[in-house]
């Protein structure tokens, strides 16, 4: 018994020490990153991240789910484990701003590259360094046998989901679940320009819809497996989908669409603020835009990025003025109006 | 007391229990309601989104209880006071879901039975959408009337047919004799699987997340709260609202119908056999049977065949992509098999501790390990999840994205299981039976290894096999703890449904399937066959 116990308490002690010196070990250059893409992509733009700099770029997480990792940031507001968060909507980079988690930073990048200003937050608190596209889709059989001999054309514009031959056929997304859906509700505003004529597209909507997701993207497997016959989610996530997976569904990005801004931040107090710094400035060179789109299908904010087939060019869409900070602000009020309407 | 201080082995063991309840049960249990502040509190109760999926969660509750519960008594009544044909074969198909993720049902019917539904569409060209509470109803069904079945059954067969005899002597017979005898001493027992299962409804997050379309539940928007707009302390709020009446409807069960229940005493078993059912009661219960059985099996069908098609609905070619693509990533299902070993053993040795420590000794510190070792049976899983992304993940104490903190979660949501198995177990082991032993002149250590060690075995092995089958199988428990580090098979096949990757999902399934049968083979192999599974 004596033995074991003493047996025992050497072993901790020497994994302690072992640990210890693991720790100390690792003081070469570095930078931490929280990811919300794609495992994929986060490897190749900390890989080449590390071949252009040198600086150790390590992924302490990686998770589809942006939320979790703002959660995850907010947790660890007083002792702030990472450098950046890169990927997620600028909803969630904003909220993290909001909560004074994150150091402005306006990287020279913008000016060098010419980067529209649109695509950045206005105290530089986010980065905007990718866009993602709304689309529409719709299953392509059960439109074949069941619309086309209606004499109706493949859904092209936004008003067209409003036709009554849809009706219980509409796949939609539901704001007050996630902040990617209310860019979309916001995105049928902003195309209207006007609150009023937004929420009464939405109201027709609602009598076509079968079913509002809590996912944004909610719509893609169920218009795939025929669930519904059309939806709208978003464009890269919908495309590296249809086409990795073969499913068997149309792309559509119609006039006057919506997008998101894929946004990067850097977190206040992290360990190697400046690296984080460096992290932000490779994120809008040429070379991670072109990681990111043949990973992601996601459209880099900077022009002249090779894209993979089957992208349409970032040029040939048609996007609605969009107003993100008036988004932000009545967030609580258009959620509550969208319900009302909805019932859901 | 002072027997404690001298006996050093038996001093370790309630220092390690005591703690570790309280650590890894009470504390995370009390951080939830203290983690979030009071406009957290404000701001999910004036939501009227949540109200609405309040008591959008007890309507879909009192409905698919009441439905599994008749579902599994008319299907537990067949299986014992029957004769109809194929019993053993409807027993061991009704056992299945017990030992499968409880999404599992909600995938396969979404693929068998929705608009392009092989089934309703393919074979009947029905387009009858299943997104919504009708489906979720269904799902859940099928889903958790496994568990009153086997509930029911064994308040049916304690009920000795010698009663029923006597009934028919005295001039009951059939329908009589059912509704006046055999219904009110069953009754108890049937209100304890209802609340059982209702407690499961109520927590079930896989069949929601899947299937119920814009019907929202309490525990799918806990969930959303913290993937849709990363807020944590809202996410907590909800999970204590779903944990209220959980909690309550646990107590219910424990000190109320377990009180009532009746238990017929008879003396000597006697064998006598049950009277022919008439032919076409026989032939009622057998359909009825078979369609249930029917349900499941296609749950399964549905699953293994979503694994070999090249696309769902659309393309029907056979393919052995998703099945090598899902196993040559393989991460996710070492990960699943690793910590549900880990987390089946550490937590059946645990609670046969505590179940040991509470049956051989009194006073207040025994009530206050056996409070904290049924708890978690009450809580709901997204509850513990929560509960351990709250309290682990900051401070002194980051376990956020390992292993560990996964396999904690599971070892002390399970232990509840193990531990009454191990209660029943030392309950059995009368004093007076090692007495008997010491008397013919064994020594202490022989009667410990000839008498408690075999019984203790078994109930070891069925302890271990259920934590292990319900940590491999939850996605509720993880979803919170989840990250590219740790992440485990269900939590991959959530995320491939949502992403419309069907085959990989139904393909890691498969494997996941494998798995938990392997494991439940193997341990009926060393327990014998009268392992006690699912109180």
């Amino acid at each position: 018994m004596k033995r074991i116990v003493v047996g025992l308490l050497i072993a901790l002690i020497a994994s302690t020490v072992l640990f210890a010196a693991g720790q100390t070990e690792a003081e070469q250059e570095s930078v931490i990153i929280y990811a919300a893409l794609d495992e994929k992509t986060t490897q190749d733009l900390s890989k080449a991240f590390e071949e252009q700099t040198g600086i150790k770029a390590e992924i302490a997480l990686q998770i589809e789910q942006a939320g979790s990792i703002s959660g995850r940031i907010k947790a660890e507001a007083d002792n702030p484990r990472a450098d950046v968060f890169i990927g997620g909507n600028s909803n969630y980079h904003a909220d993290l701003a909001r909560n004074e988690l994150l150091q402005s930073y306006r990287s020279p990048m913008i000016d060098e590259a010419n980067i529209s200003e649109e695509f950045m937050d206005k105290n530089n608190y986010w980065t905007g360094w990718y866009l993602g596209a709304l689309c529409m889709i719709y299953n392509n059989e059960r439109f074949e046998n069941e619309i086309a001999p209606l004499g109706v054309n493949p859904p092209a514009t936004w008003d067209d989901l409003l036709n009554p031959v849809y009706e219980g056929e509409v796949i939609a997304s539901n704001p007050a679940t996630t902040g990617g859906a209310y860019l979309m509700m916001a995105a049928q505003i902003f195309r209207l320009g006007d609150i009023q004529k937004g929420f009464d597209f939405i109201r027709e909507l609602d009598k076509n819809v079968a079913s509002y997701t809590k996912g944004a993207n909610g719509s893609i497997p169920l218009v795939s497996q025929g669930e519904a016959i059309v939806g709208f989610a978003w464009g890269h996530d919908t495309l590296k989908q249809q086409i990795q997976g073969n499913l068997p569904i149309t792309v559509v990005f119609p006039e006057d669409t919506g997008f998101e801004i894929g946004a990067a931040s850097i977190i206040k107090n992290g360990p190697n603020s400046e690296n984080a710094q460096k992290f932000i400035d490779f994120l809008l060179s040429a070379e991670a835009g072109k990681i990111n789109a043949a990973n992601g299908y996601r459209y880099p904010v900077r022009g002249g990025v090779e894209l993979p087939e089957g992208v349409p060019a970032f040029e040939s869409l048609d996007f609605a003025p969009w107003d993100l900070d008036l988004a932000e602000a009545q967030t609580d009020a258009w959620k509550k109006e969208w319900a009302s309407i909805t019932g859901k | 007391m002072k027997k404690l201080f001298k006996d050093p082995v038996l001093l370790l063991m309630f220092t390690i229990v005591t703690v570790a309840l309280t650590v890894f049960v009470i504390y995370p249990l009390i951080n939830v309601f203290v983690y979030p502040d009071s406009t957290d509190y404000a701001g999910v109760f004036s939501d009227l989104r949540y109200r609405k999926a309040a008591l959008n969660s007890f309507m879909i509750m009192i409905l698919s209880t009441l439905t599994a519960t008749v579902f599994g008594f008319i299907y537990a009544y067949s299986i014992v006071k029957t004769d109809i044909p194929g019993k053993k074969f409807f027993r061991v198909i009704s056992i299945l879901p017990l030992f499968s993720p409880p999404f599992m049902v909600a995938f396969s019917y979404l693929m068998l039975f929705g608009k392009n539904g092989l089934i309703t569409y393919g074979l009947f060209g029905v387009r009858a959408s299943i997104l919504g509470w009708h489906g979720l109803w269904l799902a859940q069904t099928i889903a958790f009337f496994p568990v009153a079945s086997m509930s029911i059954e064994g308040v049916l067969r304690s009920i000795s047919p010698s009663v029923e005899y006597a009934g028919r002597n005295l001039g009951a017979d059939g329908f009589n004799l059912f509704r006046r005898v055999t219904l009110p001493l069953s009754t108890p027992g049937i209100a304890g699987a209802a609340l059982l299962v209702s407690i499961l409804v109520l927590a079930d997050f896989g069949n929601p997340i899947m299937i119920s379309g814009d019907f929202s539940v309490l525990a799918t928007e806990a969930w959303m709260r913290v993937e849709g707009w990363g807020d944590v302390a809202g996410a907590a709020v909800i999970s204590i609202i779903l944990l209220i009446p959980s909690v309550l409807i646990f107590l219910f069960q424990r000190f109320w119908v377990k009180r009532r229940s009746y238990v017929t005493i008879t003396g000597k078993i006697v064998n006598i056999k049950q009277k022919p059912t008439v032919w076409w009661a026989r032939i009622l219960f057998f359909i009825f049977c078979s369609i249930v059985a029917l349900m499941i099996i296609l749950v399964y069908l549905g699953i293994l065949l979503g694994a070999v098609v090249k696309g769902w609905g659309f393309d029907w070619t056979l393919t052995t992509q998703w099945l090598t693509e899902v196993l040559v990533r393989g991460k996710e299902l070492v990960n699943s098999l690793v910590y549900s070993v880990l987390a089946g053993s550490i937590s059946a040795a645990l609670a046969i501790v505590a179940a040991y420590l509470v049956s051989r000794n009194r006073g207040p510190l025994t009530k206050y390990i056996d409070f904290a070792a049924i708890l978690p049976a009450a809580l709901p899983g997204i509850f513990i999840g929560i509960g351990y992304s709250v309290t682990f993940t900051s401070g002194v104490v980051d376990l956020y994205g390992t292993a560990i903190i996964v396999i904690l979660a599971m070892i002390f949501w399970n232990i509840s299981m193990g531990y009454q198995t191990g209660l029943n177990a030392f309950k059995q082991i009368s004093v007076s039976l090692s007495e008997a032993a010491l008397n013919m002149g064994a020594n202490q250590l022989t009667t410990f290894w000839k008498i408690e060690a075999p019984l203790v075995k078994s109930s070891f092995v069925s302890a271990f096999i259920v934590s292990f089958i319900r940590s491999i199988t939850t996605l509720s428990v993880i979803v919170f703890l989840a990250t590219s580090h740790n992440k485990v098979a269900t939590f991959t096949i959530m995320n491939f449904i949502s992403d419309g990757f069907f085959g990989k999902a139904a393909a890691l399934t498969t494997f996941l399937l494998i798995i938990a049968f392997l494991v439940l083979l193997a341990g009926r192999k060393i327990a014998g066959k009268n392992i006690q599974l699912f109180d």
